[in-house]
C-alpha cells in the first residue's frame, strides 16, 4: 500500500484510469479517521497524522475536524493518502486541493459514460 | 440493494451517514471499458448501491463526493469566495491529454447553452 501526499495520490489516480481503459476497474474509498485508526496509524508509522492529535484528545467534543482516508486500488496498485484539515485559514487546505484535482480527474476520464439520447426528443420536436 | 433514483440515493446516503459518521465508509468504482460507475455506501449493517452509466449523473457525483467529504471531515462548506488558485499541478494538466484547457474557465460559471436545449 502505497501512501502519498494529496496531490500525488490524485496523479497517481490519474495514471490508473488511465491504465483501466481497456481493462479492469478502478475503485476509490473513502472513510473518516476515527480516534481507534489513527491510534494504530501512529503505532505503525510512529507517526501521528496531521489533525489527528485532536481527534485522539477530544473524544466527546462535536466540533472536532476528523482527517479523511482515501484509498485507490487498481488491479493489484493500492495507493492512500489522508486529507487532513489545516488551521491556517487563508491559505486552501489538503480538503479544497484534492477536491480540485480530484474533480478534474473524474471529469476528464470518466468519459466512457453514455450522453444524453437526444434523438428521439429531436424527434418529437420535428412532429 | 440498487437505487435506481438520484435523489433516493442522496437521501440515503446522508441518513445513514448521520446515524452511523464513525463507521460509514463510501466506496465507488468505475469500469471505464464499460462506461459503468457504481456507488456503494455502507456502514457494515446496511447497504445502499448506485449504478450509472449516464454522463449526467457524472456532477451529481462529483457533488456528492464533496458533501461526504466534508461530512466525514465534520468541516463545513468553504465560503464561494475563497480564492481557491488552480491546486492541479503542470506535470498532470500535461498527463492528461484529453483535458481541453479551455474546459476549466467554462465550468465555473454556469452555462445556460446546455440547459436550453431540452
Amino acid at each position: 500500500m502505497k501512501d502519498l501526499d494529496v496531490l500525488a495520490f490524485t496523479v497517481e489516480l490519474g495514471e490508473f484510469y488511465e491504465k483501466s481503459k481497456t481493462a479492469g476497474t478502478v475503485s476509490v474509498t473513502m472513510k473518516r479517521m476515527t480516534a481507534p485508526r489513527l491510534v494504530m496509524t501512529s503505532k505503525v508509522k510512529k507517526v501521528m497524522p496531521k489533525g489527528g492529535e485532536l481527534v485522539v484528545e477530544n473524544p466527546t467534543r462535536d466540533d472536532v475536524k476528523y482527517p479523511c482516508l482515501v484509498r485507490a486500488v487498481y488491479r493489484k496498485q493500492k495507493i492512500s493518502t489522508i486529507v487532513q484539515y489545516n488551521f491556517i485559514l487563508v491559505s486552501p487546505d489538503d480538503f479544497d486541493r484534492f477536491q480540485n484535482a480530484y474533480s478534474t480527474i473524474i471529469r476528464a476520464y470518466m468519459d466512457s459514460l453514455k450522453k444524453k439520447d437526444r434523438s428521439k426528443k429531436a424527434k418529437k420536436v420535428s412532429k | 440493494m440498487y437505487i435506481t433514483n438520484w435523489e433516493e440515493f442522496q437521501k440515503a446516503v446522508e441518513d445513514l451517514y448521520i446515524a452511523s459518521p464513525e463507521l460509514t465508509r463510501y466506496v465507488h468504482t468505475f469500469h471505464r471499458s464499460d462506461g459503468d460507475l457504481v456507488l456503494k455506501v455502507t456502514d457494515d449493517r446496511t447497504n445502499i448501491k448506485y449504478k450509472t452509466n449516464q454522463m449526467t449523473d457524472l456532477k451529481k457525483f462529483i457533488n456528492l463526493n464533496n458533501v461526504l467529504m466534508l461530512k466525514m471531515m465534520n468541516k463545513e462548506m468553504a465560503d464561494e469566495d475563497t480564492v481557491i488558485p488552480d491546486a492541479v499541478p503542470v506535470a498532470v494538466k500535461s498527463a492528461i491529454p484529453e483535458v481541453k484547457t479551455v474546459s476549466s474557465p467554462k465550468q465555473t460559471p454556469k452555462s445556460k447553452k446546455g440547459k436550453k436545449r431540452r
